[in-house]
């Protein structure tokens, strides 16, 4: 033992010496360092993804768009959802944070980042009602003028929290009974949500977000036998937005006006002889250049395979309500984004390898490859994939 | 068995509602009761639906002396056809019990699952176990049988349902019979 600790003295001891030798005879000074922090992300347009955690720290992750280098995380609590601004420059978490991690009392917040530094800029303490639960994009949503917020509470009785952002400050609850999720009107302070007899209901408040104004429902839907996934696309800057059901139907509701109005049901497989059905979590994508609904399919669907991952994108031309194209991705998908270009970069989540994957889509491709993989990204989570330039 | 669920939901979802739709849940409410206790094995198992706040007591058990009907280890395991989450018999629980240091959630999700070993379908309580220490690499299930967005909360399995208790963190998940669907 004595002698291999000599060694190992001796050994170290030689090695120490070697550098301050060298240094000393042959290289020349080191210049002087200090530790900094990067003032900024690098600029160009970013992909965002939520990575919930349901026992810790989430973190809305943002990666290049151009080239998917990672560019860092604004972290937060558990169980999180995210949005962002429509010019890509703030972001917006609401969490949970428990005084023990798994238990105590919870402090449910909104916050508000600055995308450009990664930091919180504000915090605003909700009611600890704050829904917890796997990521979705219609959790969490910024009125048409981004005055507001509305938040999804579950008790596990449903409401709305309003928070006036310019306020910093909650302005109600709004009760929303049996009625989930919020898509927002394109102007006013209105939202619409889809409730559990099967009509879509929507709320109107006054200008301060402090009443409610009105509350219409229209039936809409069966919740037993086509029930419609809540992951739902507006259509371009129209007052109409298209939900699908579980047996692939695409339903097109006006929020034009007080009460939510079908417009239209068009089916997605009707013409298709083998068994194919929607899954995922957010499933559809929409590009308004080329009116053109993305969705994910599965082949053989069973009761209970609405989640699973799609062997095929399909594109509906809603313009006409007719399927257009079904695409094979090489890997299975749940989740989708597309950007509004007339060639556009659709973006899709595969759940079994926790990639974001990138590919080309080119509408004026008549046969062969029209959906090419241009880039792939490990990620801690990506149910809800957002871009912005 | 949706009928069951639908209604017990709605009558729920009146305890927040205005009071121009209480009187029609109310209805509602009496309507799905006493259906449930027509179907149900017994009556103290009406109390265990889900929403109720002492949920789990009356059930609760340890091994079944003669042994399981099934690998519960197993996804495929038919009361786990809407469970989602970790199973709570490799975190230190049982079936139907949390394990030590953990509690149950007072409210849950349903799923109507097949029994193949008596061709009955059952209603199986997913309760969510709350709290307690990490889980050693449990066996993470993932059923949707029959299940449904928020907008049908008690068929919902995207959710926290420890979201009710004062313990809020999510540990693992147990399957409860509570009755014939």
């Amino acid at each position: 033992m004595k002698k291999l600790l000599a060694v190992l003295l001796s050994t170290t001891c030689a090695f120490a010496a070697v550098p301050a030798f060298a240094q000393d005879a042959d290289i020349p000074p080191v210049a002087e360092e200090t530790v900094g922090v990067k003032p900024a992300i690098d600029p160009g347009p970013n992909i965002f993804a939520m990575d919930q955690s349901w026992d810790g720290l989430s973190t809305f992750q943002v990666f290049s768009a151009e080239d998917f280098t990672y560019k860092g995380g604004m972290g937060t609590g558990m169980v999180a959802q995210g949005q962002v601004s429509a010019d890509g420059t703030t972001a917006y978490t609401t969490s949970t944070y428990l005084e023990r991690i798994t238990w105590g009392e919870p402090d449910m917040v909104l916050q508000i980042f600055d995308v450009a530094t990664l930091s919180v800029t504000a915090e605003i303490m909700l009611p600890p009602k704050i829904t917890m639960v796997a990521a979705y994009e219609h959790l969490l949503q910024l009125s048409a003028d981004e005055r507001f917020i509305f938040i999804m509470n579950a008790t596990p009785a449903a409401s709305v929290t309003v928070v006036d952002l310019e306020a910093g400050a909650v302005t109600m609850e709004v009760p929303t009974p049996g009625c989930w999720e919020i898509y927002p009107a394109t102007s006013g302070l209105k939202f619409t949500m889809l409730c559990g007899d099967g009509a879509a209901k929507t709320f109107i408040l006054n200008e301060t977000g402090t009443e409610i104004v009105s509350e219409l429902a229209t039936d809409l839907f069966n919740v037993d036998d086509d029930p419609l996934f809540v992951h739902a696309e507006r259509r371009g800057d129209a007052d109409e937005l298209l939900f699908v059901s579980y047996t692939g139907n695409v339903y097109r509701v006006s929020d034009a006006g007080d009460a939510p109005e079908l417009i239209e049901i068009v089916s997605l497989t009707a013409d298709v002889e083998a068994p194919f059905a929607p899954g995922g979590y957010a499933l559809t994508a929409y590009n308004a250049a080329n009116d053109y609904l993305f969705v994910v399919m599965h082949a053989d669907p069973y009761d209970g395979s609405h989640k699973d991952a799609g062997d095929e994108v399909w594109v509906m031309d809603m313009a006409v309500g007719t399927l257009l194209y079904r695409l094979q991705p090489e890997h299975g998908l749940v989740s989708l984004y597309v950007d509004d270009a007339e060639l556009p970069t659709l973006y899709g989540f595969n759940e079994e390898d926790y990639t974001i994957r990138s590919y080309a889509i080119d509408p004026a491709a008549t046969h062969g490859i029209i959906m090419e993989e241009t880039g792939t990204v490990s990620v801690g989570g990506g149910l809800v994939i957002t871009v912005r330039e | 068995m949706t009928s069951y669920i639908d209604r017990f939901l709605e009558w729920m979802d009146g305890t927040t509602e205005r009071a121009a739709r209480r009187t029609a849940q109310a209805i509602g409410r009496r309507h799905v009761l006493a259906s449930l206790g027509t179907a149900m094995m017994g009556t103290a198992l009406a109390p265990m639906l889900p929403f109720d706040r002492t949920f789990g007591k009356a059930f609760a058990q340890a091994k079944p002396v003669g042994g399981y009907d099934g690998d519960i280890a197993a996804c495929d395991y038919w009361r786990y056809c809407a469970l989602d989450g970790y199973l709570c018999s490799e975190c230190g629980g049982e079936l139907t019990m949390c394990p030590p240091g953990s509690e149950a959630s007072v409210v849950a999700w349903v799923g109507t699952c097949h029994n193949p070993n008596d061709g009955r379908d059952y209603l199986v309580s997913y309760n969510d176990c709350c709290g307690g220490g990490g889980c050693a690499n449990p066996t993470f299930c993932f059923g949707s049988e029959g299940e449904r967005p928020g907008y049908r909360m008690g068929l919902y399995n995207d959710i926290n349902w420890c979201m009710a208790n004062e313990t809020k963190g999510y540990h693992c998940t147990v399957a409860v019979v509570v009755g014939i669907a």
